[in-house]
């Protein structure tokens, strides 16, 4: 017969007898209709289990929320055809937090970094790729400092380039590349500023590529360690 | 009806494939597609607009604080990350897709990495040996996820709109059958059924997006 009526599913999920002999039947030997199910089971459950209400946050969060965000500089700048009007409650807000930071909102600055501090907005765990030693690890995070962002990696095991190692911000797809520097064979740290206006969204990826001293710009198609940005 | 689906993959972890594969695969449903108020919302979002950011607080601000309720000792480090998740939210909103992502499922994301920062600050401290015992049960599962896939279901249901809100805490919570709800309510039977399968499906997929974010 053909699958279940997904209403019957539905009602079945929620703890309902099937009434169909036929439909029970091919329930028991369908594996999509029986996932399905589950999945529509698993919901009543959660549902049901929790019977949770929603609770408000105070007002303080979101003046706290803006607070922090007037006390930065203004947005990145990104690329994209959209109209970038002033916002309403930055502009509106900016005065007030500033008697607030200035005022030292106790709130705030025990939980997000503000001014000169950089706060950690993404990281990204690098991993190997074939080609690359064994023990070789890496991570990445970017920083961000009022306007500017800097991208810090660290890596392990990576001692021996054929020239020197180069790190490279890139799209998952490899449709984009930018270079943002180089590290010597055995340098296990090295920071680098990202060009205003580059949109992480597209190059979230931190590729490590081993290169050789040949004068060629390229990639040289040798990645070592390569990973994503996540929040 | 025919149902022309693969089997569901059941809350997918940490692979966002799963939900766009999901999309493609049922195309009975429409529930798995980010709506295109949603895509919007996103879009304005990753384009800079700080109103996008203050109707996201306004409309999922009791889900993340809600989370955030269950998941902390207090009320006030409730309310500090909260605040955390939404500046998080402003300074990492170029890493938002969305056109694959939602919104309210990214927060989630968010609050739970937040909650696990919280909880990591703690651990910083000098560890007890009963605190070292606690948390290095790798097996042991997140209450954080737990309050995450309890409040969203939550947040849905009322996001469903009537007369399928009502239908689903009689469904729900007074365990009425739909027939029970039919009379209860005077709506006919099929119509009844039809809000009980959407709004299901409307549910689990919300599940099952949330869980790709975390």
């Amino acid at each position: 017969m053909a699958h279940c009526d997904p209403n019957v599913l539905a009602l079945a999920a929620l703890g309902e007898p099937i009434a169909d002999a036929a439909e029970r039947s091919h329930l028991a030997g369908c594996v999509e209709c029986s996932d399905e199910l589950e999945s529509l089971a698993t919901t009543v459950r959660v549902a049901r289990t929790g019977q949770a209400d929603l609770v408000l946050p105070p007002d303080t969060v979101w003046q706290g929320v803006q607070a922090t965000l007037a006390s930065e500089p203004a947005p990145l700048p990104i690329p994209l055809p959209l109209n970038r009007k002033r916002s309403r409650w930055l502009a509106a807000v900016s005065v007030a937090a500033g008697l607030l930071v200035i005022a030292g909102s106790v709130a705030i600055g025990r939980t997000l970094a503000q001014g000169p501090t950089p706060t950690t907005v993404a990281v990204a765990t690098l991993t190997t790729l074939p080609g690359a030693p064994n023990n070789a690890s890496g991570s990445a995070s970017l920083q961000q400092r009022g306007s500017s962002r800097t991208i810090e990696v660290d890596t392990v095991g990576l001692a021996d380039p054929q020239g020197f190692y180069e790190v490279w911000l890139m799209s998952p797809d490899d449709s984009g590349l930018v270079s943002l520097g180089t590290m010597s064979g055995g340098q296990t740290r090295a920071s680098f500023p990202v060009p205003d206006g580059l949109p992480l969204a597209i190059y979230s990826n931190v590729d490590i590529s081993d290169e050789p001293i040949d004068g060629n710009p390229a990639h040289s198609a040798v990645s070592l360690l390569r990973g994503q940005f996540t929040v | 009806m025919l149902v022309e689906s693969a089997p569901p993959v059941w809350f997918p972890t940490m692979d966002g494939i799963h939900q766009e594969s999901r999309a493609h695969r049922r195309p009975c449903d429409t529930a798995v597609v980010i709506d295109s108020e949603l895509r919007a919302l996103g879009q304005r979002l990753v384009a800079g607009d700080e109103g996008a950011l203050e109707e996201m607080y306004r409309r999922w601000s009791p889900l993340v604080y809600s989370v955030a309720l269950r998941s902390l000792p207090s009320p006030t480090d409730a309310e500090d990350v909260t605040q955390a998740v939404f500046v998080s939210a402003w300074h990492s909103r170029t890493s938002f897709d969305p056109e694959a992502g939602n919104p309210p499922a990214w927060l989630m994301g968010i609050t739970r990495r937040r909650v696990a920062d919280f909880h990591r600050g703690k651990a910083r401290q000098p560890p007890t040996l009963a605190f070292a015992l606690e948390n290095h049960d790798v097996t042991s599962p997140d209450p954080t996820v737990d309050a995450i896939n309890e409040l969203t279901v939550a947040d849905e249901l009322n996001c469903l709109g009537e007369p399928a809100g009502a239908i689903m805490r009689l469904a729900f919570y007074s365990d009425l059958t739909h027939q029970q709800i039919s009379e209860r309510l005077g709506i006919p039977l099929g119509t009844v059924k039809s809000h009980i399968r959407r709004s299901l499906l409307k549910m689990r997929d919300r599940l099952e997006m949330t869980h790709g974010a975390l």
